[in-house]
């Protein structure tokens, strides 16, 4: 029989009640709590019995102290003096328990421990909440620059875009927790003075829980959109870098650094860590000379390749090619689709080429800013693209590629109602071939 | 400017005072008037003691009646040392010794007094309605 299992409650840190009653129950059923493990809560075997916990906070004592500090100690001391057996900690929550029948409470003046309680909660709250929309404010601008460069590539990139989802849920979910969190302390204090009662946390649980079920399910989705080696490895890595941090912060706690000195520690061995891994995935990947299906590494990223594309060299000229290459780039997401071919081959003993990207755009409030965008993109490389008025490409705009005064080229941008199509061929388009761009790419 | 830490320190505590506003306002003002239990610590206090006897001291100086637990007491007694209430006379290890001050002398005093007032009115309500 199991003789230790582990278990992974939510609670709200201040929702001491919840928490011992929890631990009471396990008790109850035979199951002892003896520690906070690295991952959830430990707990052994025991006959199943009556006892007693108790859940209180210590303000001054931080994760990064290299041991428990003396004030902390003597409270301890205080505590084993009223009967209560001090089990572990989880940095500033103490947990005891006690056999006897009726123990005195550890906290007998319910204003003073709301009080103590604030002490440390609204410093973690609000510290949590200020980190989280730092990092969601950081994210938007980072995205903002990218868009300015690059509208298209960055709309279009799902993981992007659903890395943000996921920072701007996490954001919200601080807000509701900063919120709950200040509602209950309010409540608590009116209970406490008027009533000498500890007022229950009624929906601690529902909001941690919800958190952790949409950071879990975030990740799940992005997972999906890589193949299933690079999962793999970044699964190792991951677990490979939990692994070496758990190391490092044993480490460095036997060393007996200050509160200051570890936390630096830390920080510094964090970036070290998640930089390295994020390499070694990189090197991976590249010594395994794995190329996933239908993929192609472009040096920063990896992009997909389809079979068949919309339009082919024999669609534009009406005869049989000798195919020497054609590749196809597809990056999509929920506002914008980007499709790109290159194909090269020969007619004859002639050299065809037919280069095309199809930018849809499904959001259409996106419209101008990825015009914009594809307007502007040409501009670092002393070119420019002109309004032209060209029918027969049945668009609602047309651009054309001009470097120099006269110098035009056989590139064109083609605006039409949810789409944007760049194309680029070797001779200028004849009438036929620019309706069937329209037909084909432009609906 | 450098994110060091103390600046990361200043910046937090500037973001829990705006969140904060309002927010630790407790509805007595500390220790203007006092509980049963601030009291009795208080009362411990008038001759040297350690913190840690109080826990046995206030249930025999109540005949069981007011009890301490030991969180508030180790609090309470942080607290009464911040407000310059009570002061530390000796630490043996982890025993520390306190004693009351000047201050903490006059906020017993003023609370046996708002105490006594409050059963003179008692008496003197009790004893009127007791005459009709």
């Amino acid at each position: 029989m199991k003789t230790i299992k582990t278990a992974f409650p939510h609670f709200a840190p201040y929702d001491r009640r919840g928490i011992e009653t929890y631990l009471e129950r396990q008790a109850e059923k035979g199951w002892m709590f003896f520690a906070f493990g690295t991952v959830g809560w430990k707990f052994i075997r025991i006959d199943p019995k009556k006892v007693h916990f108790a859940v209180t906070y210590y303000a001054e004592v931080s994760e990064y102290d290299s041991e428990d500090p003396e004030g902390l100690l003597s409270f301890r001391d205080y505590c084993a003096k009223a009967g209560w057996k001090f089990i572990d900690s989880n940095v500033k929550m103490q947990i005891f328990s006690s056999e006897d029948e009726n123990p005195t409470p550890i906290e007998t003046e319910v204003l003073t421990e709301v009080k103590n309680i604030h002490r440390i909660e609204k410093k973690q709250v609000i510290s949590d909440f200020l980190y989280r929309s730092a990092l969601f404010v950081i994210c938007l601008l980072i995205i903002a620059v990218f868009i300015h460069k690059d509208a298209v590539k960055t709309l279009s990139n799902r993981e992007i875009l659903l890395m943000l989802l996921i920072i701007f849920i996490a954001f919200l979910l601080e807000v509701a927790r900063i919120i709950e969190y200040y509602s209950w302390h309010r409540r608590a204090v009116k209970t406490a003075v008027e009533e000498n009662l500890f007022l229950d946390v009624k929906n601690g649980r529902r909001v941690s829980g919800m958190a952790t079920l949409i950071f879990v399910m975030g990740l799940l989705m992005l997972m999906t959109y890589f193949d299933w080696i690079t999962v793999l490895l970044t699964g190792i890595m991951v677990v490979l870098g939990c692994a070496i941090m758990v190391f490092a912060w044993r480490w460095i706690k036997e060393r007996r650094y200050s509160r200051k000195e570890n936390w630096v520690i830390i920080f510094v061995v964090a970036f070290v860590v998640v930089a390295l891994l994020r390499e070694g995935l990189d090197f991976t990947l590249e010594k395994l000379d794995y190329v996933p299906q239908n993929t192609g590494f472009t040096g920063s990223a990896w992009e997909q390749y389809l079979q068949s594309p919309p339009l082919s060299l024999e669609d534009m000229y009406g005869e049989e090619s000798s195919c020497n290459s054609q590749t196809m780039w597809v990056e999509e997401s929920w506002l914008v689709a980007d499709y790109e071919v290159r194909s090269y081959g020969e007619i004859g003993s002639e050299s065809v080429s037919l280069g095309y990207s199809v930018i849809e755009i499904k959001c259409s409030m996106l419209y101008d800013v990825c015009l914009e965008s594809e307007l502007r993109s040409v501009l670092s490389h002393g070119k420019e693209y002109v309004l032209v008025d060209v029918a027969q490409w049945g668009a609602d705009s047309v651009y054309r590629l001009r470097a120099g005064a006269l110098e035009w080229e056989n590139t064109w941008l083609l605006c039409y109602s949810d789409r944007l199509v760049g194309i680029s061929m070797r001779e200028e388009p004849t009438p036929e071939q620019m309706t069937l761009v329209c037909e084909v790419l432009g609906k | 400017m450098r994110l060091t830490i103390s600046n990361i320190d200043i910046i937090l505590q500037i973001g829990i005072s705006i969140f904060d506003k309002g927010g630790s306002a407790m509805p007595r003002e500390k220790f203007r008037t006092l509980t049963e239990q601030m009291f009795y610590i208080l009362l411990c206090l008038r001759h040297e003691c350690c913190g840690i006897d109080i826990m046995d001291k206030i249930p025999a100086m109540t005949a069981g009646r007011v009890a301490v637990g030991a969180g508030t007491l180790y609090h309470l007694l942080d607290q009464f040392l911040e407000e310059g209430m009570i002061r530390e006379t000796r630490a043996e290890g982890r025993r520390r010794s306190y004693i009351l001050t000047h201050k903490g002398t006059q906020a017993l005093q003023t609370e046996y007094q708002r105490m006594q007032q409050q059963i003179q009115d008692f008496q003197r309500v009790i004893g009127k309605e007791d005459e009709v």
